[in-house]
């Protein structure tokens, strides 16, 4: 079947963006070289994934729902964590540097491996080093992160906990599509899956909040993580598929009827 | 029915011991101790779900074991004599939790 000619303001179009294309890179290439370019967006929705490249000395690993701004010159990266999560790595460079504002809070780093995480509800931002070190200014005072060590940036100031290497792993197991839990409550790791999926958790028995729970799960996969709260004595309250309408699946003991 | 699918079957009538049950082997090197670690390791090792209740393994230890077996088999051979045991709940999933382990608790 013959398609139909396109109209020549279509054509026209074209040619005008072939040389856009072409020559609009070339001539802000020449423009300067610490000319800040636009920066770039990076997002990922609920469940998602992705890992970019920023330069040649910062890789980012982005959580469910996040959004990074990126401004790359050729002797800074300057991101901005919008909302959500990412993990960066950054290599060693004399003459580049790494900068992430999140919220009110600047990392500044150099050869180091960090995840920073914007709370919801104004909650704060998380910082938490598992190489490297980093600073932190926007506090009160500055601050220095090291390895297996976090801070909780909020209005009431800045919480520093030291944590085990195998801790770290653990809560950076996101990295791996896996949600990794050592003794935390069921309401926590309820809250956690939530972040991952449209389909929620909801606890409706308060005997079962504070059961501790272990283990690994993928963090987009639900049903399967309910599945195996009943040998403890979890179920869920209503049988049948996931009601589509509310995407809520709702936990009771086994007791409650 | 042969004695693995025994040992996998509970009173619970959820839970199916089927054909299709992930039956790749895999390479397991775990060390016998504390159980909480052990299972971590199981899961690195293996990349499956595992389930447990944390407060409810604590005290148990587990056995070492280590070569090329079907991942459900490390675990039973982990688990043999440590008062726990494990229950098969899909394809890539178990739930682990203490052989006497009392439902009616909640």
């Amino acid at each position: 079947m013959r398609s139909p000619a396109r109209p020549a303001w279509i054509r026209a179009s074209f040619h005008v963006a072939t040389t856009l294309a072409v020559f609009v890179p070339l001539g802000l290439s020449a423009w300067g070289s610490e000319q800040l370019s636009e920066p770039l967006v990076y997002t990922t929705g609920i469940g998602e994934a992705r890992r970019v490249v920023l330069g040649q000395h910062t890789v980012a690993n982005l959580n469910t729902r996040t959004s990074l701004s990126v401004g790359l010159t050729p002797s800074a990266c300057d991101i901005e964590l919008q909302s959500g999560e990412a993990l960066f790595e950054v290599r060693r460079s004399d003459a580049h540097e790494v900068h992430v504002i999140a919220g009110q809070v600047r990392i500044d780093a150099d050869a180091a491996a960090f995840s920073v995480r914007l709370r919801d509800q104004d909650d704060g931002v998380d910082v938490l080093v598992r190489k490297g070190d980093v600073k932190l200014t926007g506090t009160r005072e500055p601050v220095t992160l090291t390895a297996n060590q976090k801070a909780h940036v909020s209005s009431h100031g800045v919480k520093l906990e030291r944590l085990d290497e195998s801790e770290v792993q653990r809560r950076l197991q996101w990295t791996t599509g896996y949600l990794s839990f050592a003794g935390q409550t069921l309401e926590e790791v309820v809250e956690e899956f939530n972040r991952y999926n449209m389909r929620k958790l909801i606890i409706e028995d308060r005997a079962i909040r504070r059961l501790q729970i272990g283990g690994s799960f993928q963090s987009t996969d639900p049903e399967g993580f309910v599945a195996a709260l009943l040998p403890m004595g979890v179920r869920r309250a209503d049988a049948g598929p996931v009601d589509a309408s509310t995407g809520l699946i709702r936990l009771v003991g086994m007791q409650v009827r | 029915m042969n004695r693995r699918q025994l040992l996998c079957c509970t009173p619970l009538g959820f839970l199916r011991v089927s054909d299709n049950q992930e039956s790749a082997n895999v390479r397991v090197e775990i060390n016998a101790g504390n159980a909480a670690a052990t299972l971590t390791e199981f899961i690195r090792q293996t990349r499956l779900q595992v389930l447990f209740e944390a407060d409810a393994i604590r005290g148990h230890n587990t056995r070492a074991v280590s070569g090329r077996l079907e991942a459900r088999e490390a675990l039973r051979v982990m688990l043999e004599g440590s008062g726990l045991m494990f229950e098969i709940v899909n394809d890539r999933t178990y739930a682990v939790r203490p052989a006497s382990f009392a439902r009616t608790r909640l």
